[in-house]
């Protein structure tokens, strides 16, 4: 059993970027069996809601490959330019709602809801973590009608139900780190208990389910299912139960963080997340009228999503280098964080930033950046491919390279090739 | 009543299909002209000889049955939107013709949804929402949950009572059960003792030596500052320190006071230690901060011989006078508590502030009471604020609009102090504070929780409180056994309650048992082991879901017990009360006669509050006014407060229709509006005084009265800073005439052109014009909100309008509101808008049947409820279309009481 090792080791991890919990971790597993080295991959997606500014986001479409010049609103990235590739050209054909950069960014759902991306990879990587996979979302409220479209979070599950998410990172922290210093036969008692009443909401599940017509019996199915989803999570507790959480290796964030320090903390977080292998698989719907107003720009977000030049393109290009210059911040944190073999996080994980809205109202060439190493797709370059090529290409390409066994995802029509070559 | 011609869309009726099938009885079809066009431009490249990007337009069926036809036509629509087709070179449509026919095809793509999503009157069984848990709980265990830490609702834009949006999780599951846990907690504490009602006042001058010993002390920082100053500046000037003055004050260009800070470097220039200061920084910020601006403020204050019996609320200034605090020290259980204060305005208060809000230290953007001072300084008034709270409490009072972030008590300081180089009036006196409570009238414990209360509480270590003494009825008496020994009839007779007058199963009873059981031999105390069975109920979803079983899929009646649920979470949302289930058991509700008098019962009920103000707010999009925040540099009188009650005026509004069951007519025009004092003097009312809405007679030519009169409309239809005609013209289609403009398309291009120019807002706009893609929605949308282009951003009538931008300057103009509704009647002002509109009542009614249908089916109205929406219209119509005599007509309808 590795888990009172795996404890201890986790326990004495203490600082942020030299965190030694994959290292040690990794190395006992090596001493083990040396097959199982091969570090886990992870993907992080961080919707934007209401896209960029494509004039000064985009690179030019005739300036493609390794050689592409960064424009302005890329710019705070370059440290990273060889660490990310920008895509042009492609487009949920089924998206509809010029107001909803989120609900189907990450699922590409037409006439039938589907699983998003990032619940494919936490069926594939999720089985070995504590959390099988971590949705976070802005604080603001009513992030939906601000850009992102309805939703719980950026992940919707097999039925095309939404999941829901934390809206803070404090919430987000306590979940994630916040020890249990309950005995560990209260713990027992603690699941015991928790089963009972499973059991008994199940008793009544029954009885109502008696006689429903088929709809109902469909939304029935919804708390069914969410009793199967808690009982796989005390399944998983009761594995975890040896396990203390891993020490954090953050602060506990303050309150009513907003803005671009939400961003950034979140960010932390999720980076704190991966480092401690709590989970593998991370979504992040990014708050956008918060963001402006921590940035200072009075303008309200969805003026400067119909941005013209003067103030509200002002604002939107304020809105592009304020988000690449997080995300820049990220991606330093992420190749910070090393593990064994002298490799990194960074190499391990693949980061989605983007958003089904391109700019304004227009939802065809979806921003989309990839950065980071999990899926081995090719990284510093310009691809821009065919007008209205399946976004669900480079998903798929994704969902290859990061090691789901599957030929098709949403509308896909293939793999993006020039996302793996060189 | 002017009715336009009807739009390009033409809807083919089927014969009615047979009662009750789910069929829609509407399809959607383009026009008959629309085809032939299309053929004429598009055929040569998309017809049987050649169908580029395998599309043919020449197969593309007129009517719109079925989601891949409608699928074809909305590529239709997007390629001419985005302007991808006809191909540039390519003979093109006339701006007109491309107009009419986009205009055309996106309203019966949205026909098509429409027709598509019809149930056919089937209704999906839809847990409780947020409002409606928390309700739900505040019935059964008499404590209220906040929504907001409730499970989201998810979905925006359909009512939050739709089954089908009403999503349930694990997540949700497991905080069901831990909120339901906490508040059963609550319960016990607040319930489960009795708490002697205790009063604890402060006198309010118990505030006045700290100001006046801080306004000493700083005053004395500032006469040393001056005094180490002087002395820093006159060594500066002495012959051999010149080239090191100089030298500091070139390499701090920016700093304040640069000289002092770098005082090191000057000989002879004395220590700020000298002066009693830590340093220099220490020195510069005691000694010049604008605190300083704030002394003839400060002495006035100080010297006002009103303080020796009170405070006065004046600027909140953390060095010297912060805002007045209410400490309320010790341990309070939790319940109902009043706060009093007593207060007066002075003669120099401003009439728009003369209002004290009362919020929480820590909490001070959430809720806040406000309340109309009118006690005078000779006659001072006690002003009563209810509250529920628990433990030690800071309460923190200020004058309304004076201080409601920094930026806004800065600028109302420097405003009154550049005008008269002091400050602000002192506007507000208080006396005293004291809270008084628990009040044993609101202890009385809820009839659900009775039984179990009478066990007492496991002992404490420190507790000295009798037990809940409860009424003789449910005393345990020697030939009845104790709630220990029933518990098993005990979780029974709660369940009953929480499952809304139906009994749990018995294995799910045994359960409950089970769990009771098995923490009780762990040791848990009898409540502590109930709470957990008590928090499964809660999380059960017999109490979260409105289940309606049928049997087969055939439609079937409701019970009784089933429609009275439908009823109190129609008309309460909440559950029903004792009445109303025994009017169930009694089959009294199943008879129309009886539901009428139960309808009459509830609405007269102030539960009836929580229908009017959610499903108004929802129905009227209100959720619009916190979008944007207002300029309180443009806006000053429109400060949180009274955006607060302008919103309460709509509800206010509504509320009034109801209890005197008025016309829903005077929603679009009426000779009275219902404020309180705070909005009568918004808009100019006089005569009104306090904090209740009533109904005030409006003066000849008034444009208030109705909807569109209203400050919260006028504002829901701008950004905060500017009023936007688009928002507006939309949301009078939407919500008024009953002809929703289609969602934006996406893909339409951009129009810039017009850039960098200064244009009147219709100059703006007028490009929507020019582009058939903007025009087809445009010219019926702008009109109309050039019409209320009289109204500003926050409901102020006004005849000019200005535009400002940096570089290019400023223009003012003449609003000039006339315009015509497309192919409808010209209006020349807003009076003749608003006529127009207000003729247009059947349309208004429609819709306002429609939502109601949809709020109280939680399933939204297709073309299939159109019959059943025209027999609602046509029932209130006989009546004037009174507004009870709509929600009499919903509940009476067979949709109302059938499960299908």
């Amino acid at each position: 059993m590795p888990m009172p090792s795996r404890r201890r080791v986790l326990q004495a991890a203490t600082t942020l970027l030299a965190l030694p919990s994959l290292e040690s971790l990794g190395f006992r597993r090596f001493a083990r069996a040396a097959a199982a080295a091969a570090r886990p991959k992870r993907m992080v997606c961080l919707g934007i809601g209401y896209g960029v500014t494509e004039e000064t986001w985009f690179p030019k479409k005739d300036d493609v490959g390794a050689g592409y010049t960064l424009t302005d609103g890329l710019a705070p990235l370059a440290r990273h330019k060889d660490s990310f590739t920008v895509v042009q050209g492609c487009t949920h054909a089924f998206a509809g709602d010029p107001h909803g950069g989120s609900t189907v960014w990450l699922t590409g759902a037409g006439p039938t809801k589907s699983l998003s991306m990032d619940q494919v990879v936490a069926g594939q990587l999720g089985s070995d973590t504590r959390f099988a996979s971590l949705q976070l979302n802005g604080s603001e409220p009513g992030l939906d009608g601000a850009g992102h479209g309805p939703g719980l979070s950026l992940a919707w599950d097999r039925r095309g139900k939404p999941i829901a998410g934390f809206n803070s990172p404090v919430i987000a922290f306590h979940k994630l780190f916040s020890a249990d210093d309950v005995p560990l036969a209260q713990r027992q008692q603690m699941l015991v208990k928790k089963r009972s009443v499973l059991d008994a909401v199940l008793e009544d599940a029954k009885s109502v389910q008696r006689g429903l017509s088929a709809a109902d019996t469909d939304k029935l199915d919804e708390y069914f299912q969410g009793v199967r989803d808690i009982e796989t999570r005390l399944a998983k507790e009761e594995r975890w139960l040896g396990a203390a959480k891993p020490k954090t290796p953050l602060p506990q964030p303050g309150e009513g963080l907003v803005g671009r320090e939400e961003v950034l903390i979140m960010y932390d977080l999720l980076v704190a997340a991966l480092q401690t292998d709590s989970t593998r698989v991370v979504t992040y719907r990014q708050p956008i009228q918060h963001l402006l107003k921590s940035l200072g720009i009075a303008v309200a977000s969805h003026d400067m999503s119909h941005y013209h030049p003067g103030d509200r393109m002002a604002a939107s290009q304020k809105r592009d280098l304020a988000q690449s210059e997080m995300l820049a911040t990220l991606l330093d944190k992420l190749k910070a964080t090393k593990e064994t073999d002298g490799s990194s996080l960074f190499d391990h994980t693949t980061v989605v930033f983007g958003s089904t809205i391109r700019s304004i109202h227009y939802l065809d060439n979806c921003p989309t950046l990839i950065a980071g190493g999990g899926a081995g797709i090719t990284l510093g370059h310009h691809v821009v491919q065919p007008r209205n090529t399946p976004l669900c290409n480079v998903w798929l390409t994704l969902l290859k390279g990061t090691g789901v066994e599957t030929d098709a995802f949403g509308d896909s029509t293939g793999t993006v090739k020039e996302l793996t070559v060189g | 009543m002017v009715k336009f011609p009807a739009v390009s869309l033409l809807l083919a009726t089927l014969a009615a299909t047979a009662a009750g099938a789910a069929e829609s009885t509407v399809v959607a079809r383009v026009k008959a002209s629309t085809p032939p066009l299309l053929a004429a431009h598009c055929a040569d490249c998309h017809g049987p000889d050649d169908a580029g990007g395998g599309f043919r337009i020449d197969t593309l069926p007129a009517e719109i049955d079925s989601a891949g036809t409608a699928d074809r036509w909305r590529k239709v629509l997007n390629v001419l939107n985005a302007g991808e087709m006809p191909p540039k070179d390519a003979e093109q449509l006339t701006p007109a013709a491309k107009a009419d026919l986009l205009e055309d095809l996106s309203k019966a793509i949205v026909v098509a949804g429409k027709a598509l999503a019809d149930t056919g009157g089937r209704t999906t069984m839809r847990r409780l929402n947020r409002r409606e848990y928390a309700n739900t709980l505040r019935e059964l265990l008499g404590v209220q949950p906040r929504p907001d830490g409730l499970p989201a609702d998810g979905g925006s834009g359909t009512f939050d009572t739709a089954g089908e949006r009403l999503f349930i999780s694990a997540d949700q599951i497991e905080q069901y059960h831990e909120i339901a846990a906490a508040a059963i907690q609550e319960s016990w504490r607040r319930y489960g003792t009795v708490h002697p009602s205790r009063t604890h006042r402060v006198e309010a001058e118990t505030s006045t030596p700290g100001v006046r010993s801080r306004l000493a002390k700083r005053l004395d920082e500032r006469r040393r500052f001056v005094l180490w100053k002087n002395a820093v500046e006159a060594a500066s000037r002495k012959p051999e320190n010149q080239a090191a003055a100089a030298d500091i004050r070139k390499a701090n260009p920016n700093q304040p006071e640069p000289l002092l800070h770098g005082w090191k470097k000057l000989q002879g220039a004395p220590s700020p230690t000298d002066f009693q200061f830590n340093d220099s920084v220490h020195a510069v910020e005691m000694g010049s901060r604008d605190w300083n601006l704030r002394v003839p403020y400060h002495t006035a204050y100080a010297s006002h011989p009103a303080i020796e019996k009170g405070a006065f609320l004046g600027v909140n200034d953390p060095y010297v006078n912060i805002h007045l605090q209410f400490r309320v020290p010790g341990e309070w259980p939790p319940g109902a508590y009043v706060l009093r204060l007593r207060v007066a305005a002075t003669e120099e208060s401003l009439p728009d502030r003369r209002f004290i809000v009362c919020g929480r230290a820590g909490a001070e953007d959430g809720p806040a009471d406000c309340c109309e001072v009118t006690g005078s300084m000779k006659e001072p008034q006690i002003v009563e604020i209810p509250v529920e709270t628990e433990g030690s409490q800071i309460f923190v009072f200020r004058e309304k609009g004076s201080y409601d972030n920094d930026n806004r008590g800065h600028r109302i300081f420097f405003d009154a102090f550049n005008a008269n180089g002091i400050g602000p009036p002192l506007g507000i006196w208080i006396d005293w504070m004291e809270i008084e409570g628990p009040l044993p009238a609101k202890q009385q414990a809820p009839s659900a929780l009775a039984e179990l209360l009478t066990v007492p509480a496991a002992p404490q270590p420190t507790a000295t409180q009798p037990t809940a003494t409860q009424p003789t009825a449910t005393q345990p008496t020697a030939t009845k056994p104790s709630a220990e020994q029933d518990i098993r009839g005990v979780l029974e007779r709660f369940a009953t309650q929480a499952f809304r007058g139906r009994r749990p199963e018995p294995a799910f009873l045994n359960r409950l048992l089970a769990i009771y059981e098995r923490e009780r031999a762990a040791g848990q105390p009898f409540r502590e082991a109930a709470t957990e069975s008590l928090a499964t109920m809660l999380s059960s979803p017999h109490f979260l879901y409105l289940a309606e079983p049928t049997e087969s899929q055939e439609r079937r009646p409701l019970d009784g017990l089933e429609l009275a649920s439908r009823l109190s979470y129609f008309l309460w949302s909440g559950p029903p009360d004792d009445a109303l289930l025994e009017s169930a058991r009694s089959g009294e509700l199943l008879k129309p006669e009886g539901r009428a008098a139960q309808v009459e019962r509830m609405l007269d009920d102030p539960r009836s509050r929580e229908f009017v103000t959610a499903f108004t707010h929802q129905w009227l999009g209100v959720e619009r006014l916190d979008f944007y925040q207002f300029k309180d540099s443009v806006y000053p009188r429109y400060d949180p407060k009274t955006k607060d009650a302008s919103r309460q005026e709509i509800y206010e509004t509504v509320a009034m229709l109801l209890k005197e069951n008025l016309s829903l007519r005077n929603l679009l025009k009426s000779d009275f509006v219902v404020v309180n004092s705070m909005l009568a003097r918004y808009y100019g009312l006089d005569g009104v005084s306090g904090d209740a809405y009533r109904m005030v007679k409006l003066p000849d030519g008034s444009p208030r009265g109705g909807l569109l009169g209203m400050a919260a409309v006028a504002a829901m239809g701008s950004n905060g800073e500017q009023t936007s005609p688009v928002e507006r013209g939309a949301w009078v289609l939407r919500k008024l005439l009953h002809d929703p403009p289609p969602p934006a398309p996406p893909n339409v291009p951009q129009i810039t052109r017009l850039e960098g120019q200064l244009l009147t807002t219709r100059e703006r706009l007028r490009m929507h014009q020019e582009e058939p893609q903007c025009a087809s929605c445009h010219r019926t949308i702008d009109p109309i909100g050039f019409g209320l282009e009289n109204f500003d951003a926050v409901g102020m009538w006004r005849s000019k309008d200005s535009y400002q931008k940096t570089g290019l300057g400023t223009k003012e103009w003449e609003i000039d509101p006339s315009g015509a509704f497309h192919n409808g009647p010209a209006f020349k002002d807003f009076n003749e808008l608003r006529e127009i509109v207000a003729s247009r009542h059947t349309d208004f009614a429609t819709g306002f049947a429609e939502a109601l249908l949809a709020y109280a089916l939680g399933r939204p109205v297709g073309f299939s409820d159109d019959d059943l929406v025209k027999t609602i219209v046509d029932r209130a119509a006989t009546k004037d279309f009174s507004v009870r005599e709509f929600i009499h007509a919903v509940v009476q309808s067979p949709a109302f009481c059938t499960k299908q």
